[in-house]
């Protein structure tokens, strides 16, 4: 619970407008089954069967949009809408409509696509106020949850500074928990190209982070 | 294997991605290298964290919006069928109508002899079957149209017979020939 409360007011900080439960959103899990019978049925036009689907895969989109578009909330909103529109429109050629398992993939690609498009639309390059950021911190935290707290902090406020490509690699692969094949495959890359961006970004990050660790709290 | 090497490997490592050999490779010089060890810790926190991350969640209202914002978009893609199936209707009914009425109130020119001017239909038809239907732009407008045809198609004055309501009173219009009104009314 405490870790909860510290994971909590790390992400309303960095992400001054969004307000991050420290508990996952109870998703509705179904089987691959289930999840072929509900993309049938949107694709069929069933708005009540898109509306599991887009309950279902929420949580994914706005997420990943989120930490895609620099920890703006409204942005994060506007991205996974555009990606839930583009879903909507282009189920039908969701090619795949045996393997259930490889929509989250495409819906992933469509979410990194939307906010590709945002960012250079808005050649977004985020600037964390640091200053800011270490300002709000517990008052009862001991060193060691400070810390953590801190760290979480500079993890968050370093995706933001590393390029588009090394970001989705990270967000991807080490936030969303994709394997690297996956990851290529979603960003078009090869797997040694994505295993070189995540090198880089984890360099990056690290760098960013022990610098922000440094900064008096 | 060098500490650079061991360095760069050590990122990846971090997430399994690096093969049996690479990963026997770099804990056998992790092993006598304290630095790049304290490096392979480093990463394998900095990834713990991220994967920490992954269990993050935004408010129940946020998910609302979007869900709702979606909603009424694909409403509104579906709506515009409709409504260009019934803007086309009601265009095509509008030009139908206007087409009707036009064609139903246009004046034919009736050939008259040489000195006499051709009176229209309409204008005729002013005096007793429906005056009160007949708005007074369109009098008028009819009106024009005859006189400028009547100066296209003869140099004498013009001369136009009005009706009116009352069968005793006719209005008599006479112009020269360029249009020119010579004598205002007489009424008879």
């Amino acid at each position: 619970m405490r870790e909860a409360g510290i994971l909590q007011s790390t992400l309303a900080m960095a992400l001054p407008a969004t307000r991050v439960q420290s508990e996952a959103q109870p998703q509705v899990r179904l089987d691959a089954d289930d999840a072929l019978k509900l993309i049938s049925l949107a694709r069929a036009g069933d708005m009540a069967a898109f509306d599991q689907l887009m309950r279902q895969h929420e949580r994914l989109v706005l997420m990943t949009a989120l930490r895609f578009l620099g920890g703006n909330r409204a942005d994060a909103q506007d991205a996974a809408q555009t990606v839930f529109l583009r879903l909507h429109r282009s189920l039908g050629q969701f090619r795949d409509a045996e393997n259930a398992a490889s929509f989250p993939a495409w819906l992933y690609r469509i979410t990194v696509n939307v906010c590709h498009d945002m960012n250079r639309g808005k050649q977004r390059r985020a600037e964390v106020d640091l200053s800011a950021v270490s300002r709000v911190t517990s008052a009862d935290s001991n060193d060691a949850e400070h810390d953590r707290e801190r760290r979480m902090e500079a993890i968050t406020a370093g995706l933001t500074q590393l390029a588009e490509k090394e970001r989705a690699a990270i967000v991807l692969r080490d936030i969303e928990g994709l394997a690297t094949c996956e990851v290529a495959s979603i960003l078009g890359s090869s797997e040694a190209t994505v295993r070189s961006q995540i090198s880089v970004g984890r360099k990056k990050l690290r760098k960013f982070a022990e610098a922000y660790m440094r900064r008096k709290p | 294997m060098n500490c650079e090497q061991a360095r760069d490997l050590a990122a990846l490592a971090a997430s399994g991605d690096v093969t049996t050999e690479e990963r026997s490779a770099l804990a056998a010089h992790n092993a006598g290298c304290g630095e790049c060890r304290a490096e392979a810790d480093a990463y394998a926190e900095l990834c713990g964290q991220l994967a920490a991350m992954r269990g993050e969640s935004a408010p129940e209202y946020v998910y609302a919006a979007v869900r709702t914002r979606v909603v009424a978009q694909i409403g509104e893609r579906r709506r515009p069928h409709w409504v260009a199936a019934w803007s086309t209707l009601a265009a095509v009914v509008a030009c139908s109508v206007v087409t009707i009425v036009a064609l139903r109130d246009r004046a034919p020119i009736v050939t008259q002899p040489p000195g006499k001017y051709a009176v229209p239909a309409t204008v005729a038809a002013l005096s007793t079957e429906a005056p009160a239907i007949v708005a007074p732009s369109l009098r008028h407008r009819v009106r024009e149209r005859v006189v400028r045809a009547a100066v296209q198609e003869a140099s004498d004055p013009l001369v136009v017979q009005m009706f009116t309501d009352d069968p005793d009173v006719v209005i008599y219009w006479i112009a020269d020939a360029r249009g020119k009104r010579s004598e205002r009314e007489s009424i008879q």
